[in-house]
């Protein structure tokens, strides 16, 4: 789901990238140090993600983890996804620099919702919060495919039949992506319960 | 608040090397749709693939001259490849789009173009090559037959190029495949590279932070359960 160079148009482009800056600014003001080496890990995490292709059709998809991100990061996981996302474009050739601040917004953008609608369900009983993450990985793969659908309207390409088209390929990503935010959240429920969202940052 | 300031310069220190990370000159080609197109003769070969290596199927492709003129369009098979007569000698700029945002190009500059659809005779370079074989393996038949050396003698140098041409490209073909798909393979070495690059910045960000607020710094290895360390 990155948009590469020369797709879009100029103001579109102009956009994302006010858009990708003001997240990240927001995001690094609730970055407080003792989240600096979780950002970081999930910011690995998310880079390495978009390398595990799922061939769906015609198209390829990939992981995108994002809700995870989302999740555990909240508005920090805007700084996150840019770098992970500018990283990829410059090593791997995926998205693109001028459309980096799209391809943010398109990914981060979904993080932050998902965080917002599902951390206070977290904490419930067990299965509320296999829910709730099922939901946010899911969720959140769904919103950045209708974002991209959106940032892909200034172009010649109608809107219904692109959103149709991207949704449609990644339902197998947001059925994926689901079922590894919620063994994620599970494992993390057991494991090291401080890191969900919830539980109160030491700086006080 | 003083926290505040401290969390500030920190933020612009990240964002001032995020900057320098964008001039680096390497992040200028990039694109996840690769699209590689290759002459032969008078036809061009285009061929789409994302980076997994799946081939770009039922591809917009659209060819442009370098007036930005479009000359041809049309769609990749289930390949992901697509020929096209050349239809001037000029720079060629392919562009393969996919829907969805994803799209890739590839020029082919004016000087790989040596034939130009209307004017390649097919023909003559389709005999030339056992003629132009032939001759220096057997001398000796080539002396006891006379009619032999004039029938050579009538290829025109011109044409045992264009024969040349057309075996070189035949042979190249599956090196320069090669080597396009090399460029769109995804190394260990970048992948490590990229986590290093994450790891080196948490680094730079936790070292900013460590060292603008020694006071409440101080007090935040109490806090931290062992496990931080991992």
């Amino acid at each position: 789901m990155h948009i590469s160079e020369g797709v879009l148009s100029g103001p579109a482009l102009v956009s994302g990238m006010a858009l990708a800056a003001a997240g990240t600014a927001v995001g690094m003001k609730r970055l407080d140090y003792d989240r600096i080496a979780h950002t970081g890990i999930l910011s690995a995490s998310f880079f390495v993600a978009s390398l595990v292709h799922v061939p769906v059709g015609p198209s390829s998809v990939h992981l995108i983890l994002n809700g995870i991100v989302g999740l555990l990061l909240g508005w920090a996981a805007f700084p996150a996804i840019l770098v992970a996302l500018l990283l990829q474009a410059m090593l791997f050739q995926f998205g693109g620099i001028t459309t980096l601040g799209v391809n943010t917004v398109i990914m981060a953008l979904p993080a932050v919702v998902v965080y917002h609608l599902f951390s206070p369900l977290i904490r419930k009983g067990p299965a509320v919060a296999l829910g709730a993450a099922f939901g946010c990985g899911a969720l959140s793969v769904l919103l950045s495919a209708a974002v991209m659908a959106a940032s892909l309207i200034f172009t010649q390409e109608s809107f219904l039949e692109v959103s149709y088209a991207v949704v449609a390929a990644n339902i197998p990503v947001m059925i994926i992506e689901g079922i590894i935010a919620a063994f994620c959240v599970s494992f993390l429920r057991r494991v090291r319960p401080s890191l969900l969202p919830g539980s109160a940052p030491p700086s006080g | 608040m003083k926290e505040g300031n401290d969390m500030s310069t920190l933020h612009r220190k990240i964002v001032i090397v995020m900057a320098l990370l964008l001039l680096t000159p390497c992040a200028a080609r990039a694109h996840r749709l690769s699209v590689f197109a290759w002459v032969e003769g008078d036809v061009a070969h285009v061929e789409g693939k994302f980076s997994g290596g799946k081939p770009v199927m039922g591809g917009e492709v659209i060819v442009t001259d370098s007036g930005g003129n479009t000359l041809i369009t049309g769609e990749t098979d289930d390949q992901g490849t697509f020929s096209f007569q050349i239809p001037r000698k000029s720079d060629l700029k392919v562009v393969v789009s996919a829907g969805m945002g994803h799209q890739g190009d590839w020029t082919i500059r004016a000087d790989e173009i040596e034939a130009v659809s209307e004017n390649l005779p097919e023909t003559p370079a389709e005999t030339a090559p056992l003629v132009a074989r032939g001759a220096p393996a057997k001398p000796a038949e080539a002396s006891s037959l006379p009619p032999a050396p004039k029938q050579s003698a009538a290829v025109a140098p011109g044409e045992i190029q264009a024969a040349v041409e057309k075996a070189l490209d035949k042979k190249l073909k599956p090196v320069i495949r090669m080597l396009a798909d090399e460029r769109r393979a995804v190394s260990a070495t970048e992948i490590f590279g990229g986590i290093g690059y994450i790891f080196g910045l948490v680094g730079v960000a936790a070292y900013v932070a460590s060292r603008k607020k020694p006071a409440s710094g101080s007090m935040d290895p109490g806090d931290k359960g062992p496990g931080d360390e991992a």
